[in-house]
């Protein structure tokens, strides 16, 4: 069971598919409770001022669950409700994939997987040059980790010894095509990122509990730190949970959207 | 030219406090001075560029001005989603200064030579795009580019280029150099092979087929109303370019010419569409295309007024 703050953020992500009439569904149910926990209790942030020196900066690598951080950025007042059901239309700020410079809140502009850890080892970097106590969180994909670049970014962030960059891996086992397992295969996935220098730890997902200890520990020092959060793509839409198909939908009928509004208040 | 670079770098280092050095495992000793005069602020990174074009786009969306420096076609092609998406995309302050434009490396073969640069560099949106001709060149748009808004591209050449633009006047950020004033034909021309231009321009001063030559340094932004101006009071525009026929300077003069601003022919003058089948020096590879002094001289002479 999800508890009401949960299944509210999901109703948040059915307006937003309900405006627009797409969306990368799966994808962005299974990093709610991430991106809540973070938002909740763990970034430093001030809305009004997105671009607060002091803030935690938060790279949503798997730029196409932006409906869940969408979700969170309307929550906390960053964007209005009406910014949300404006999702993918012409004119909105909220595209299928989040733009830096066009939605307050989003530090980087990502889409093309595999881009996001090298930038936040970069502000990980520029913020240790410049004395600032900020932290960098990036949330990446399982089947985001089939791209190389990743490994590049982090045999660098082990090698700075970046202690003040978290890497957040949505383990949800489901790429497009399929099982990960079967597309390529991660495991054992946790020594791959000891293996480069990261302090590792395991988590399920979606427990509120266990992320908010994880995401709260003090930094391991001389160590970046990487999260595999055990989660379940589509998560609190019955329907939905664990089906590939359901990784994007476009042109959602209403009877869909309707049942994934009723999915996620049963949830 | 690049020892120019680095060391306009070096001097950016010590009075600019954003700028920050990135290279991807260089030569031993590179910087090894500024590397411990600067702690934290000369980086010397591995084999890695999508990861250090990223990188360094985080360096610039925190307020640092990355000068990410290794061989040209590892920037240009390996790394060209992260140039377009992180950097450019964001209109950052990056700079990839790249070494071995053109056949530097020829006898490297054609994984090592940058001479489609141009085209996928043009391409993008926002990307200055600049080849200087010689080290006084170089070092005034490294000093420049401390300060632009936008990213760049900066093709470097072999190094031992004579001095031509110390005495000319200070060029602006995107604005073309008159170097020689003729007439009927305009040369246009960039980079290195600037040099070979001055000479056979030269050797037909005092004849009725002396040109004007024209030294274009900025690919992007182009000084569109200097090359409308040339297309109106010249016959033929005559493009000298170490780049293939696609996307290069000839391109983007045409792309202007094409509006029909004027009634001039383009002809170019460069390197075939194919990858290099010899290896040799980079001189070898000017000389059997006719991007020396002689044959350029010879394919201005060869013109049909």
């Amino acid at each position: 069971m999800l508890d009401g703050r949960s299944r509210y953020l999901r109703s948040l992500i059915v307006d937003a598919l309900e405006g627009g009439g797409r969306g990368h569904v799966g994808s962005a149910l299974s990093i709610v409770e991430i991106l809540r926990v973070l938002y909740d209790d763990v970034l430093s942030f001030q809305a009004q001022v997105p671009n607060w020196p002091g803030r935690d900066r938060l790279i949503l690598s798997k730029g196409h669950g932006c409906l869940a951080l969408y979700s969170l950025l309307a929550d906390k007042g960053f964007i209005s409700q009406e910014d949300l059901v404006s999702f993918c239309r012409f004119d909105s700020s909220l595209g299928g994939h989040p733009e830096h410079g066009r939605v307050p809140g989003v530090e980087s502009s990502t889409g093309a997987l595999g881009h996001g850890l090298a930038i936040g080892v970069g502000m990980a970097y520029a913020a240790r040059l410049s004395h600032s106590r900020h932290h960098v969180f990036v949330v990446m994909g399982d089947g985001e980790l089939d791209e190389g670049s990743v490994w590049e970014s982090a045999l660098a962030a082990g090698h700075h010894r970046l202690d003040n960059l978290t890497v957040v891996v949505d383990y949800n086992k489901l790429q497009s095509y399929g099982p990960v397992a079967e597309v390529w295969d991660l495991e054992p996935l946790a020594a791959k990122w000891s293996a480069f220098g990261f302090e590792c730890t395991e988590v399920d997902g979606h427990d509120i509990g266990d992320l908010r200890d994880a995401l709260s520990l003090p930094s391991p020092s001389q160590h970046p730190r990487a999260i595999i959060a055990h989660t379940v793509k589509g998560r609190g839409v019955s329907f939905a949970e664990g089906d590939p198909t359901w990784h994007h939908k476009s042109n959602l009928e209403p009877e869909e959207l309707g049942a994934l509004r009723a999915a996620v208040l049963d949830a | 030219m690049r020892k120019a670079a680095l060391a306009a770098i070096e001097g950016l280092l010590e009075t600019n406090d954003s700028v920050i050095f990135v290279g991807s495992d260089l030569g031993a000793g590179t910087l090894a001075a500024a590397k411990l005069r600067h702690p934290g602020r000369v980086l010397m990174e591995g084999i890695a560029e999508q990861h250090l074009v990223g990188f360094a786009a985080g360096l610039a969306l925190e307020g640092y001005v990355p000068y990410v420096h290794t061989i040209g076609t590892f920037l240009t092609r390996r790394a060209l989603e992260q140039v377009i998406i992180d950097v450019a995309l964001h209109n950052l302050p990056v700079r990839l200064v790249a070494s071995g434009g053109g056949m530097v490396y020829a006898p490297l073969g054609p994984t090592h030579q940058a001479i489609d640069d141009f085209a996928l560099m043009r391409a993008i949106p926002n990307m200055l795009v600049a080849a200087p001709a010689d080290p006084a060149e170089m070092t005034k748009l490294i000093q420049d580019l401390a300060t632009y808004p936008g990213p760049a591209y900066i093709r470097s050449a072999k190094g031992g280029e004579p001095d031509i633009t110390s005495s000319l006047q200070p060029a602006d950020i995107g604005r073309v150099r008159p170097i020689r004033g003729g007439s009927k034909v305009a040369v246009l021309t960039t980079g290195a092979l600037l040099h070979e231009c001055i000479a056979a321009v030269d050797s037909l001063a005092g004849t009725d087929l002396a040109p004007t030559l024209v030294h274009v340094p900025f690919l992007a932004p182009l000084d569109v109303p200097a090359i409308e101006e040339l297309a109106r009071e010249y016959q033929v525009l005559l493009v000298v370019e170490e780049h293939l026929p696609t996307g290069g300077l000839t391109t983007a003069v045409s792309e202007i010419v094409a509006t029909g601003v004027g009634q001039a022919r383009v002809i170019r003058l460069g390197l075939p569409p194919m990858y290099a089948s010899a290896y040799g020096s980079q001189r070898e590879h000017w000389e059997s295309q006719g991007l020396t002094s002689n044959g350029i001289a010879s394919s201005i002479m060869q013109i049909q007024l």
